[in-house]
């Protein structure tokens, strides 16, 4: 499999030349290097979706078509040392469509029902409390952030380019939403 | 609850939501055509930024003496000095912390003048023999510091980074000083053609990090500095840390400059000049097609970083990952950064 070094002991860049590596050997047809690929990011491209969706059957979706769409465009990536900026922009544009399909297959009313009820819809999908507390507590943009930062390790810099948002207000969020998760995570110890 | 266990917490809870995929992606890319692309050229960047080749000494010799004849005028100077003027203890103000791999550390009073000079090492201690550098402004010092450390081989074509860490309660004269000492060294060195590469930090010192430091048998400063590496890299494991420990400050930069080939550098470290290595990114390359018996049109595509050894050794390599055409196996191989030699070989696939 993945040489020298194993998927959970590298990060950073040297994690993103083995994912260029990785997209190089699927752009000549290989699809064993799927698999690899899918180890080495699979939670990453999956935690965006569920902190964008809030969903498991949705993200699952979006995850496979995000990795379907890599195989597709593989030859088309240019290494420049910043694949998962490329695959997030892949994943973006398929959560904005899974959206849009969402919305106009919903009717109007029962939509707006549902975001009066988002509190509690993730109940029956996500068995996990901490997660599940995460995604019902923070909002969208909370989700979206803790996810590239804390999964993905990306740079706050990095995740502003990315959501085309001010560093500013990323920085703000991501303290925001780390006081509110410290803040349950206390909550939890203490009632135990 | 600290931040650390939270993050962990974070991740894991996503980790372990994540389904498998792998087996219905494989089947979906089976049925799905690949987007055939324009013939892209697959090089991957070379990642040796900030990196020169075979300096030729050309006026090093002369400053050598030059360098000699100051060292000897301190030792003499500074005996008279202290035969002659009395006065109070003076209170440490600033340390400032050099590392090449001789450690040095010096501490200042308001004036900036040493109050102490101290070994951190034994390589230290052959830098600091014979110098009284007690009472001696701090630009003296630094130049009796580098010329000693040049005249004892600590600082040399292949060995021409130094790492200053600076430590006052004023931050405002932290980065003044940054600024100055990086100066003074570059002028010195300047002098002699010689190229250095020199990083400037400031640094605040508590018990967790003297400890540390201390276990590894390093500096404070060479300590805060592998800290940032390990977050500039997105954590690292203890045993990598160590490993990074004792390399020197010539290779951990090697390593740390690659962070920021191409992008902006985001760091509050003042990192300036060049670092040597005499065999480049390119001939590192071509090494491993010919041990591997082929040419320079079949390589497909192929990238080369710095990573420490893996033989035991306390030193980086080139690390090479090489695909060629007709063959679906990525090939991974160290080479020696002086000497081009091919050291190890992975294969994978």
């Amino acid at each position: 499999m993945l040489s020298v070094f194993t998927p959970t002991e590298i990060k950073g860049w040297q994690r993103d030349a083995w994912v260029e590596k990785l997209i190089a050997r699927m752009s000549r047809g290989e699809i064993s290097a799927m698999g690899d690929l899918y180890e080495l990011i699979g939670t990453d491209v999956y935690a965006f979706a569920l902190s964008k969706t809030a969903s498991r059957e949705d993200s699952e979706d979006i995850t496979h078509d995000t990795f379907v769409q890599i195989w597709k465009n593989a030859s088309r990536y240019t290494p420049m040392g910043k694949p998962l900026a490329w695959i997030f922009t892949i994943e973006i544009n398929l959560i904005r469509k899974q959206i849009n399909r969402t919305r106009k297959s919903v009717p109007f009313d029962e939509a707006i029902e549902t975001e009066i009820d988002s509190e509690d819809f993730t109940e029956n999908m996500i068995s996990d409390d901490f997660l599940r507390h995460m995604l019902n507590c923070l909002s969208e943009e909370e989700r979206e952030i803790i996810s590239l930062h804390i999964v993905s390790g990306l740079k706050h810099r990095e995740i502003s380019k990315l959501l085309k948002k001010p560093l500013s207000t990323v920085l703000s969020k991501y303290s925001r939403a780390i006081k509110k998760l410290q803040n349950y995570a206390k909550e939890r110890e203490e009632s135990k | 609850m600290k931040k650390r266990t939270l993050k962990k917490m974070i991740f894991d809870s996503f980790k372990a939501d994540t389904p498998d995929l792998r087996c219905s992606l494989m089947d979906s890319c089976e049925k799905e055509p690949q987007e055939s692309a324009p013939q892209i050229s697959m090089d991957f960047p070379i990642v040796n930024r900030c990196v020169n080749f075979r300096i030729v000494f050309n006026r090093a010799t002369a400053v050598i003496a030059g360098i000699a004849i100051l060292l000897f005028g301190i030792f003499i100077g500074n005996y008279m000095y202290r035969d002659t003027v009395t006065s109070a203890d003076p209170t440490t103000e600033t340390v400032v912390y050099f590392d090449v791999n001789p450690s040095v550390e010096l501490r200042m009073d308001e004036k900036n003048e040493v109050v102490e000079c101290l070994a951190g090492n034994d390589d230290a201690k052959v830098v600091l023999a014979g110098l009284k550098l007690e009472g001696v402004d701090m630009n003296t010092a630094l130049t009796a510091i580098v010329g000693s450390m040049y005249v004892n081989g600590y600082l040399a074509e292949y060995s021409n980074s130094i790492l200053i860490s600076v430590e006052t309660n004023d931050n405002e004269k932290t980065a003044v000083l940054l600024n100055d000492i990086t100066a003074k060294i570059n002028t010195v060195f300047e002098k002699s053609d010689m190229e250095c590469s020199i990083i400037a930090q400031s640094v605040k010192v508590d018990e967790n990090l003297k400890q540390r430091a201390e276990e590894k048998g390093i500096s404070v400063g060479k300590m805060h500095f592998l800290d940032k590496m390990a977050k500039g890299f997105g954590g690292l494991s203890e045993d990598a840390i160590n490993k990074l420990s004792e390399l020197s400050i010539r290779d951990l930069n090697l390593i740390y400059l690659q962070k920021y080939d191409g992008e902006e550098n985001s760091s509050e470290d003042l990192i300036s000049g060049t670092v040597n290595v005499a065999i480049s990114a390119d001939e590192a390359k071509n090494a491993v097609i010919e041990e591997m018996g082929k040419a320079s049109d079949d390589v497909e595509c192929y990238r080369t970083f710095f990573l420490p050894s893996r033989n035991g050794e306390s030193k980086v390599v080139y690390v090479v990952v090489i695909m060629f055409y007709d063959d679906p196996s990525v090939y991974k191989y160290e080479v020696d950064c002086q000497t081009g030699e091919v050291v190890s070989m992975h294969r994978d696939g």
